[in-house]
């Protein structure tokens, strides 16, 4: 985690957060869910842990779109520390578009 | 081909084209008055396609063109209070009120805890009451910040079905035929692959596995906003807008293979504002025009003609 990162975190008064570990806010469809992060881990596992925390069911997650709060789209395959997300930064889990015709 | 009047005629999309004979004022009677509506039921004067109208000169204009040409009947704005109107506009709510209300309030709720991002992304909430949202999608990151449209997201019977989404134009009220739709939220689609015409225009043989020689996949343009023609209001083609479920070439795609997935959620649909319709965009299209004078100056004419964007999203 980068030290801009640990510094908004700690400002944020998450201290007892396990070390090497991020409380991320996950929009997912307007349902808020915290999840409790490794800084390791990939966002697909983030994005995986939130659907399963809202009961977010009949899609797979490359059917959604993660973003951060800019609009930017986050790639699954990189970590939470890549990012350098700090506790209590929101990202959006939206539903893409899919085929239309 | 004149197409004098198709915004003004309230007739179903005929299976054939069907003959009528009479005056104008038989096919269009000037009782009818106004013929549209704006989002918020307010009968508003169309603009942009020549109409019918009850008055003089109109009528008679209208009248040389059905002389001269076919009349092209196909479902547009229906007449307020009229049997159309009110099936475009079918509001009966057969959900409990209460229960829709509440998940109604849910999702403007969740909007407005996170309003600040929403609008940074260039989506502005001009009003949520139960049963609509409406919204302007703007384009924040232009200088000047551009508006694409208003939308408004009708949570009728949410979510037993799902909502409607409509656009219009967020000055006027007036929705939007295709053709006044500025950017109809472009977006890539991927075609089939397709076999290469050989140079002799003989078929080429199959390969030894049984399959033909094709080009590699190919890319085109769709938009998330489609319609019959550029005088039909668009609708949004994708799962979880009411317009799509109810379309005939979607009977196969019912509502509730995406009810649980969050599809018609107002994060979902403002996700597809801000994807297809503020993101790409990055700088206004400009076309500059040099037209020498007698004088020997030059005249400068510059328009916008739409916007510069970045790799459109699948």
């Amino acid at each position: 985690m980068s030290n801009e990162a640990t510094m908004l975190a700690v400002g944020n008064g998450k201290h007892d957060e396990k070390p090497n570990h991020v409380n991320l806010t996950v929009v997912v469809n307007t349902v808020d869910t915290i999840v409790e992060a490794n800084v390791n881990w990939k966002l697909r596992q983030v994005a995986e842990r939130a659907l399963k925390q809202t009961g977010t069911t009949g899609r797979s997650l490359n059917e959604f779109v993660l973003k951060d709060a800019n609009g930017n789209p986050l790639d699954y395959e990189r970590s939470v520390e890549s990012y350098g997300l700090p506790s209590g930064a929101v990202l959006f889990l939206s539903l893409e578009a899919g085929a239309n015709g | 081909m004149v197409k004098p009047a198709a915004a003004d005629l309230l007739v179903e999309r005929p299976a054939a084209p069907v003959r009528v004979a009479g005056t104008v004022e038989d096919i269009v009677p000037a009782s009818l008055g106004p013929r549209e509506e704006d989002v918020f039921g307010q009968a508003v004067a169309p603009v942009g396609a020549p109409s019918i109208r009850n008055d003089t000169d109109l009528a008679a204009q209208a009248a040389a063109a059905l002389a001269a040409s076919a009349l092209f009947a196909s479902m547009e704005i229906p007449a307020p209070n009229t049997a159309a109107a009110q099936r475009r506009h079918a509001t009966v709510q057969f959900v409990d009120p209460a229960v829709s209300r509440v998940k109604f309030d849910r999702e403007v709720a969740a909007f407005r805890r996170y309003e600040e991002v929403y609008r940074a992304r260039g989506t502005v909430l001009i009003n949520a009451t139960f049963p609509k949202v409406t919204i302007m999608q703007c384009v924040p990151q232009l200088r000047p910040p551009a508006v694409l449209f208003g939308a408004v997201i009708d949570y009728t019977n949410f979510d037993a079905e799902p909502p409607s989404v409509s656009i219009f134009d967020p000055f006027t009220g007036r929705p939007l035929r295709m053709k006044e739709v500025f950017w109809p939220l472009p977006r890539r689609a991927r075609a089939a692959a397709v076999d290469a015409p050989s140079s002799d225009h003989t078929p080429k043989p199959s390969s030894p596995s049984g399959q033909s020689d094709a080009v590699p996949q190919q890319i085109e343009l769709a938009f998330v906003l489609q319609a019959w023609g550029p005088d039909d209001i668009p609708f949004m083609c994708v799962p979880g807008v009411r317009e799509y479920h109810e379309h005939p070439g979607h009977s196969g795609d019912s509502w509730f293979r995406h009810r649980t997935a969050g599809a018609g959620r107002l994060d979902a649909i403002l996700n597809i504002f801000h994807t297809y319709g503020t993101a790409p965009i990055v700088e206004y299209g400009v076309n500059v025009a040099f037209h020498p004078l007698p004088d020997g100056t030059t005249q400068v004419q510059a328009k916008v003609s739409g916007f510069a964007c970045k790799e459109l999203p699948l």
